[in-house]
């Protein structure tokens, strides 16, 4: 009887699915390759739980991303002045053969990225479960869901582009950094998915042991010996190309 | 290629657009809840009960009852009515959100002694699994798992006495502190059925009894009859 139901349902969904066109659905979510419509705004919940059949999911490293093309208008244009600084930076540099190629490296890493505006929403199904302010309903526009599994690395992003260290229990920020020998700089920025981005100090004179977690990014700005001159908002700039970047 | 993905779109939005709400469904899982202090649900409020219930007490304080909320491939979620959940992976703690600090995440790197099935869990299997707790300094938590002991034991439920498969695991934390977990597997189905387990070496020991598997094998004993 039950199978009855469902089919006829199915049916009845399916034509009322027909006669919608795509650009009318007020919600659509991408997760992995493939896009959801939902006809009316759906709570978080009801999206985690229909897009994510995986049971190993990491969900502190999960997050949902707005497409909204104005949103990434603003942020290509962003991205293809970094491009360009960068870029006169590696002509400038061009007696000094190493900083030119890893100039080069950051710049094409750069260039690679996904970029997209992350909604401020922790994603935790427990939680929306028996929260109501952690299982709002999502606002009308297309999403990007980025759930998967567990990152066991922490990242340093900065000349030469980005190196991944194995993330070691209550390891503070400043030893990963220490470890990418070839970076330094006072303070540096650190990128959690879930939470804002922060400054925090790394060097001998200022810094903490404050553990952070796995899937980390640390941005070690470029120098102001390279930048302050001609380009004093290109470290301002790529991060906030890092606050918007995508995980491969 | 094209006529396939909207087709698949096309399949995907109906199916969003029929699904029932899960507000819905919590509202039918109240009726279910009970008040989380020294419970003791009867064997015939048990077996009236649609939604299955968890016996939990965190260390020597007072055992509460959990609801199921949810249930796939071995993922068991259980709700308390203050809302605190706990996940069970194939019986082993998995999650707990509700608890300071939260368990997020655990991986093993090899499979879960207790992902098998109870005959092929042996002494001597030891695997690892990681864990990362809301706190970032408890990211990366190594936990070293070894099985130590399986023998044979009895539990009395509802003054009943069931034969059991007890298999003892020890546990190394990082602070090199170890503690003896204990699953009681139903010898006749293979289940897992009751627990003290500890997830980390900074939380409490959980006593947990899935008792309404209890109460559902008293009602296959009670329907088959007498044995002869």
């Amino acid at each position: 009887m039950s199978k009855w139901i469902v089919l006829t349902l199915t049916v009845f969904c399916l034509k009322l699915a027909a006669q919608q066109p795509v650009s009318e659905i007020p919600v659509l979510v991408q997760y992995q390759q493939q896009w959801q419509g939902y006809f009316e705004r759906p709570r978080i919940q009801t999206v985690l739980a229909q897009q994510v059949k995986l049971t190993n999911v990491h969900w502190p490293s999960a997050r949902l991303y707005s497409l909204e093309p104005e949103a990434l208008a603003d942020l290509e244009q962003t991205r293809s002045q970094v491009l360009e600084q960068l870029r006169l930076l590696i002509i400038a540099a061009a007696k000094e053969p190493q900083l030119a190629m890893q100039l080069q490296e950051t710049r094409q890493q750069i260039a690679r990225w996904q970029l997209a505006k992350p909604v401020a929403l922790e994603l935790n199904p427990n939680l929306a479960l028996v929260r109501q302010q952690h299982n709002p309903k999502l606002s009308k526009g297309q999403y990007l869901l980025v759930a998967g599994k567990r990152v066991s690395t922490v990242s340093v992003f900065g000349l030469g582009g980005e190196r991944f260290f194995m993330h070691e229990q209550q390891r503070p920020a400043y030893a990963y950094v220490q470890q990418a020998t070839e970076l330094y700089s006072d303070t540096v920025w650190l990128f959690s998915a879930q939470k804002p981005a922060r400054e925090i100090p790394v060097a001998a004179w200022n810094r903490t042991e404050t553990a952070i977690a796995t899937g980390t990014l640390l941005f070690v700005p470029l120098t102001d010996a390279l930048v302050e001159q001609d380009f004093p908002e290109l470290n301002q700039q790529i991060k906030t190309l890092l606050v918007h970047r995508v995980p491969s | 290629m094209i006529k396939r993905n909207l087709l698949m779109m096309a399949l995907l939005i109906a199916v969003s657009a029929c699904s029932s709400t899960i507000e819905s469904y919590k509202q039918t899982l109240k009726i279910a809840l009970v008040p989380a202090a020294d419970v003791e649900v009867s064997l015939a409020d048990l077996r009236e009960r649609t939604v299955p219930l968890l016996y939990l007490r965190p260390n020597d304080r007072g055992r509460a009852a959990l609801a199921l909320v949810a249930a796939t491939e071995g993922v068991a979620q259980w709700i308390s009515a203050d809302n605190r959940i706990v996940e069970l992976t194939h019986g082993r703690i998995s999650k707990l959100q509700g608890f300071k600090p939260h368990l997020d995440f655990i991986q093993f790197s090899t499979p879960d002694p207790l992902s098998l099935p109870v005959a092929k869990i042996r002494a001597g299997l030891t695997s690892r699994s990681i864990q990362d707790w809301s706190s970032s300094k408890l990211n990366s938590y190594v936990i070293e798992h070894e099985v130590i002991a399986k023998s044979p034991t009895t539990l009395t439920f509802f003054e009943q006495q069931f034969a059991m498969v007890l298999v003892q695991e020890m546990v190394t934390f990082p602070d090199g502190s170890s503690f003896i977990n204990q699953f009681w597997f139903d010898a006749n189905s293979g289940q897992l059925v009751q627990s003290i387990q500890k997830p980390s070496h900074f939380s409490a020991q959980f006593e947990l009894i899935e008792i309404s598997k209890i109460a559902q094998q008293i009602q296959v004993i009670t329907t088959a009859g007498p044995q002869a």
